[in-house]
Parts: C-alpha cells; sequence; structure tokens
C-alpha cells in the first residue's frame, strides 16, 4: 500500500537481490511509461502498475532515483544521484542502484538501450 | 544546508483486488489504517494512507479510492480546506471524529461529506460505516441523524428555506397549487380563468421566489406542505 512519511501498514516487503553488475555503466536506461502511472506524495514516490493492478511505494532514495530515471539516465548518473543528494559512499551508492535497477527490472517497468 | 538521511532505495509492492472497494485514510492516528486494513479484509482494500490532507488529495487523484476516511485536523490543515477537492476528485470522505457536534457535521455535510463516525466506535462499526459510505450511503451516529432530521422538520413545518408561503401573492399561490397538481399551464389557465401567458408569468414568479428551475423541483420542493390560502383550490 502507499504509505507515507515511512508508515509501514502493507505486509509485502519487496525483497531486493543480493547479486553483480547487471547494467553497463553508461547504458541508457529509462522508464517504461505504459506500464505505470506516478506520483509524488510527500517526500514517497507511488506507483500504479496499471496491468498488474498493484500499488508501489519507494521510499525517499528510492523516488529520487525513479526521478531521475523518468527523464532517462545511466546507471553511473544514478549512482552520482545518491552520492550528491545522500552523502553515501560510492561503492554503497553503486550496490543500491544495481539492486533497485535489479528490482525495476524484474516488475518491467525499466527500458534498457 | 543539511543531506536528508540515507536509507537504502526500497520499494514496497501492495498487490489489490480490483473487484474491492478501495479505501484511503487521512488522519493523525497511525493505527487507523492498519486497523482499518484488518477489519475490512476480504470486503475492501485500505491502499494508502498519509496524515496529511494535501498528500491525501494526490492519493484519491492517482487511486481513485471509493472512501477516504478523515480526521478532522489533519498535518497540515482543516478537513474542511481538502473537503471540496476531494469530492470533486470523485470520491467519499468519512469523517472520524472525536466530538461530533451538529452544526460542525452539518457544515461539513453541505460541504459534501458522506458521513461522519465517532472515534470511539469499534473498528467493526468503522469498518460497517466505511463499506455503507462506498455503496454511496450517508453515514451518521443515530442521535446525530435524529438531531438534523427533528430539525429539518421543524424548518418543513415553519415553511422555512425558501420562505414560502408568505411571500407568495394570493395568484401566485393559486398557479403554484395547480402546478402541484401537475396541471398543464393551459389547464391551469383554464382552471383559474385567466390567460396562458399570465399563468406563465406567474409560473417564472414562483420559479423565482422559490429559487427552483423546473416544475418536477417545484413539486418535491412544495411535496408535503401544501400551504392553506384562503379561496386557493382543494387538494385533489
Amino acid at each position: 500500500m502507499a504509505g507515507y512519511d515511512g508508515r509501514a501498514v502493507n505486509r509485502d516487503q519487496e525483497q531486493l537481490p543480493e547479486v553483480g553488475p547487471a547494467f553497463a555503466p553508461q547504458q541508457p536506461l529509462k522508464l517504461d511509461d505504459d506500464r505505470a502511472v506516478w506520483r509524488e506524495v510527500g517526500d514517497e514516490v507511488v506507483v500504479l502498475e496499471v496491468q498488474t493492478a498493484t500499488y508501489l511505494s519507494l521510499n525517499g532514495s528510492a523516488g529520487a532515483l525513479w526521478k531521475k530515471l523518468d527523464g532517462g539516465a545511466t546507471p553511473i548518473e544514478l549512482v552520482a544521484e545518491l552520492v550528491s543528494a545522500y552523502a553515501v559512499p560510492e561503492a554503497r551508492a553503486a550496490k543500491d542502484v544495481e539492486d533497485f535497477l535489479r528490482a525495476l527490472r524484474d516488475r518491467s517497468l525499466l527500458l534498457v538501450g | 544546508m543539511t543531506r536528508p538521511s540515507y536509507r537504502t532505495p526500497a520499494l514496497r509492492a501492495h498487490r489489490y483486488r480490483g473487484d474491492l472497494p478501495k479505501v484511503v485514510t487521512v488522519h493523525d492516528n497511525r493505527f487507523l489504517a492498519p486497523g482499518l486494513l484488518e477489519a475490512l479484509k476480504g470486503r475492501a482494500e485500505v491502499v494508502g494512507d498519509t496524515a496529511y490532507g494535501a498528500a491525501a488529495l494526490q492519493l484519491a487523484e492517482m487511486l481513485s479510492p471509493e472512501v477516504v476516511v478523515a480526521g478532522e485536523l489533519l498535518g497540515d490543515g482543516l478537513i474542511d480546506h481538502f473537503l471540496p477537492h476531494l469530492v470533486r476528485a470523485g470520491t467519499r470522505v468519512l469523517l472520524v471524529i472525536e466530538t461530533v457536534q451538529r452544526e460542525r457535521a452539518v457544515e461539513l455535510l453541505a460541504a459534501g461529506l458522506s458521513g461522519v463516525c465517532s472515534a470511539d466506535d469499534g473498528l467493526a462499526d468503522l469498518a460497517q460505516a466505511v463499506l455503507d459510505a462506498a455503496d454511496g450511503g450517508v453515514v451518521l451516529p443515530p442521535p446525530l441523524a435524529a438531531s438534523i432530521v427533528a430539525e429539518w422538520r421543524s424548518q418543513r413545518h415553519r415553511g422555512g428555506g425558501t420562505g414560502m408561503p408568505e411571500k407568495l401573492t394570493m395568484r401566485e399561490m393559486e398557479v403554484l397549487n395547480a402546478m402541484a397538481d401537475g396541471l398543464s399551464t393551459k389547464a391551469a389557465a383554464r382552471l383559474l380563468g385567466v390567460a396562458t401567458k399570465t399563468v406563465e408569468s406567474h409560473k417564472t414568479r414562483v420559479f423565482a421566489k422559490l429559487g427552483v428551475h423546473s416544475q418536477a423541483q417545484l413539486v418535491a420542493v412544495t411535496s408535503g406542505r401544501r400551504p392553506e390560502w384562503p379561496g386557493t383550490m382543494g387538494a385533489p
């Protein structure tokens, strides 16, 4: 369910996979507009997956990546976004971006190339 | 400028049943949404929760819930400010409130509220109220409903609201009664022994005075309150 300011009401926590690099650093990526509509709600991004009747709520950092992907971005730009917005170490940002992109790809929300 | 604290990017997914009514909660009680989620299980889906009216409006516009369950004082202002926008977004709004006052409830009902529940009601009662509101019903605690109906009855007996019948002339009252009986303009003219045009002009003035735009509306307004007026026609 769509939460706000960190309220955990829903029971389905998405498990992000822990695996090696699947996206080249300069690979252009963007969101598949046909599969989802989204909106910023407070400090979260809420996504409605039309075909699967599923709501996604993204926390702040995931929302920042989502908004960046909306206009098209490469993994390296996404890492830079996290580093600049949250002062997170680059290695951790790279791993988190990778995991997040995999999660989006698994939901068929990502267009690659 | 301080940076926001970092949390690993995460998404929560909630698959909903398309055949169930959808509910969004906007309330400062953060236990309301999980409680309703359980109480409504299999009958409706709580799909969104926030403490802020602006966020509730965005959720309503995006998720098209049948019902928004709202508190009175939200994180960004009173529900009054958000109510018309939520109603325009096509959702029904149910207010959960500590103390239910008649004047306050009437004011919000006039602005489009679909019901009022006491915060002291159990979750099962609240869940039922949500389902009733989703069905298009107006939900009121019985004492409040009784009080509103009593006030309405007393207004009807006083002829209040529209100000009738004292503001109508005798001829206008005759025309009004003829229309309330369902007579056509021609038939009314024949009955009153005046020209059709005269009836038309009386009719226009009666509509204006009573604030109605059609004979059907007029019959609805006057239904059950035919004024006694010397020299007018009796009831059929």
